[in-house]
């Protein structure tokens, strides 16, 4: 399966509204497999990780035709946390689209976006 | 971008916590082989190795693999405790294992209660530990330079490291993941890591 995600800029202020779509082009065999989005933030660096998600939504789920179709989705971001890229710790927002595999490793595909204060 | 360090480094802790990234033996039924010996009903083995090894690496991926064939599956760690709720799901019917990591921290007693149970109920078992336990032996976890390689190139595939990767297992006492982790200074610092990666 390919997904592509087409946000509308890639910068945003806290508590603004975040606008994109995801196309999906899935494999004839993963058309009845779940597909979720995800709109998150995640921590990473050389300890454990956190994360959090500020939106969820299914986009499939064994419906062939939402499968294979273009979803437009918004949501307005929350004011923290804001993207930080450290040394030690790095907050990293993205928009995450996952086909579920039951038997095998799920399909992940990750759109980055930065959350934060104009400089 | 807000702060010093770089917006991405591919040698974050969480891009290869045990189970993110495939097993990248040489051999590439070599977990099959692995699985089909561990998994077995009633089977009882222990992995051995140093810190940062792949030990509970490799518990995760008989985890996935015991998971896909429909297996019941409880996983734990020593320094937890036992966790009795998920071990009651152990007596459900069907294939079950058990999996322990760092099992040389938990009471000698319990360890034995837990091998008693899970051979009652004809149920696999698997520890990882740091030392010998007197259980045969699934794997001596060891990492070596061309395993390294191969890590190093699943998580950072344009980057090339001429000098490979012995000196530094050898200075880390084969320990990978502080391996890893020195990779990771090395893209921050900007120093001559972060040259290679384009």
């Amino acid at each position: 399966m390919s997904a592509s995600i087409h946000l509308e800029g890639r910068t945003f202020v806290p508590g603004s509204l975040l606008r994109g779509r995801v196309s999906l082009e899935p494999l004839a065999e993963h058309l009845g497999r779940r597909v979720e989005l995800a709109v998150l933030w995640e921590t990473e660096g050389k300890g454990d990780t956190d994360m959090g998600v500020v939106y969820y939504r299914v986009l499939a789920d064994g419906d062939e035709k939402a499968a294979s179709s273009e979803h437009a989705f918004e949501v307005t971001l929350p004011f923290l946390p804001l993207s930080y890229h450290g040394v030690l710790l790095k907050i990293g927002w993205r928009v995450r689209v996952r086909r579920l595999a039951p038997l095998g490793d799920d399909f992940v595909h990750d759109e980055p976006f930065e959350l934060g204060w104009p400089p | 971008m807000i702060g010093p360090g770089r917006a991405t480094n591919p040698f974050s802790a969480a891009r290869f916590v045990p189970g993110r990234i495939p097993w990248l033996a040489r051999d590439p039924q070599h977990l099959d082989r692995l699985a089909a010996r561990a998994l077995a009903p009633g089977a009882q083995h222990q992995v051995v190795g140093v810190h940062g090894s792949g030990k509970s690496t490799l518990l995760a991926h008989l985890e996935s693999v015991a998971r896909r064939h429909g297996m019941t599956v409880v996983r734990f760690r020593g320094s937890r405790g036992v966790p009795m709720h998920a071990l009651a799901r152990v007596a459900l019917r069907g294939p079950r294992v058990v999996l322990v990591d760092e099992v040389e921290e938990l009471a000698p007693f319990a360890f034995t209660l837990v091998r008693a149970f899970a051979a009652s109920l004809d149920a696999s078992l698997v520890g990882s530990a740091h030392r010998d336990l007197g259980l045969p032996t699934l794997l001596h976890a060891r990492v070596g330079a061309e395993t390294a390689a191969r890590v190093v190139a699943h998580l950072a595939p344009e980057a090339s490291f001429p000098g490979g990767f012995e000196e530094r297992l050898a200075r880390h006492g084969g320990n990978l993941r502080e391996v890893l982790f020195e990779l990771y200074d090395e893209l921050e610092a900007g120093t001559s890591a972060e040259d290679r990666v384009r």
